[in-house]
């Protein structure tokens, strides 16, 4: 008895010691066939990176928000990288609107996934990077996807859904 | 001489109406971690200008459906252009300040 309670204080003390409470990446899974059963609400160009970003989300959670919901337990926001298309001269090339054309390769998948009974720095949010074959990106890291989030905690820590959800509304 | 003068006027007025040979500048400025101006009307062809006035990185962000966009990162003194491609109505942010704003109606 002695001897469990040693651990279950060392196992503790250790958990603290490893600082705040986030990248438990293992427990988002990689989301199979979500070209196919989630939404893809929004197209973003990223013109510094030369990239664009298609943003999806899972049927449910855009069911929920629809009806005025917050997003539930269980959403899943995904961030699909494409490479822009280029001209023959190497600069973007741009539809009649002047927005970037996507490349039909995947290069790069982000993921977040809110669930219940997970705590993070960013609520119940978590985060995952997975290569196009669904294998996890190795060495990721996700200082970056948290503290950027951070700065939309009043959207429940994502920057292009909720406003979407909203700008629909009006 | 009268009828050369009217003529030059009527291939100015042309190249005027042509587009893009007066299409404008619009200055976002970054400063205080705030946008100045908070709403910008322009025309399609016009470039909006943001410029990192400040002493802190910002980074242009543009969440409406239809014209997001994301600039990447400014940090001070950068400045990065946006040629407005299409007509409509768009919020511009900061991905760092949440309260940083400016909306832009291109016509």
């Amino acid at each position: 008895m002695r001897v469990t309670l040693t651990s279950l204080t060392a196992g503790a003390f250790l958990t603290l010691a490893m600082g705040s409470l986030h990248a438990d990446t293992e427990r988002v899974v990689f989301p199979a066939g979500y070209q196919d059963s989630f939404v893809n609400y929004l197209d973003v160009d990223h013109l510094d990176r030369k990239r664009v970003r298609k943003m999806y989300i899972n049927s449910r959670a855009h069911d929920a928000a629809k009806a005025g919901e917050d997003l539930p337990e269980g959403t899943i926001l995904i961030m699909e990288d494409h490479n822009a298309k280029k001209n023959a001269d190497d600069t973007l090339m741009t539809d009649a609107d002047g927005r970037l054309i996507a490349e039909d390769a995947v290069t790069n998948l982000f993921v977040m996934e809110k669930q219940a009974g997970w705590e993070t720095d960013n609520g119940h949010w978590e985060y995952a990077w997975f290569l196009p074959d669904g294998s996890r990106k190795a060495d990721a890291k996700f200082e970056g996807c948290f503290s950027c989030h951070a700065n939309r905690t009043e959207r429940d820590y994502n920057f292009t859904y909720s406003k979407f959800v909203s700008d629909q509304a009006m | 001489m009268v009828r050369v003068q009217f003529a030059a006027l009527c291939g100015a007025f042309v190249f005027a109406s042509g587009g893009g040979a007066f299409a404008a500048d619009h200055v976002v400025t970054m400063k205080g971690a705030a946008h100045s101006p908070e709403m910008v009307t322009a025309a399609v062809g016009d470039t909006v200008r943001f410029v990192n006035d400040d002493d802190q990185n910002h980074a242009v962000f543009v969440p409406t459906a239809g014209f997001a966009l994301d600039l990447g990162k400014q940090e001070p003194g950068q400045e990065k252009s946006y040629v407005l491609g299409k007509a409509g109505t768009f919020t511009v942010e900061c991905v760092f300040h949440s309260n940083m704003m400016t909306t832009v109606e291109v016509k």
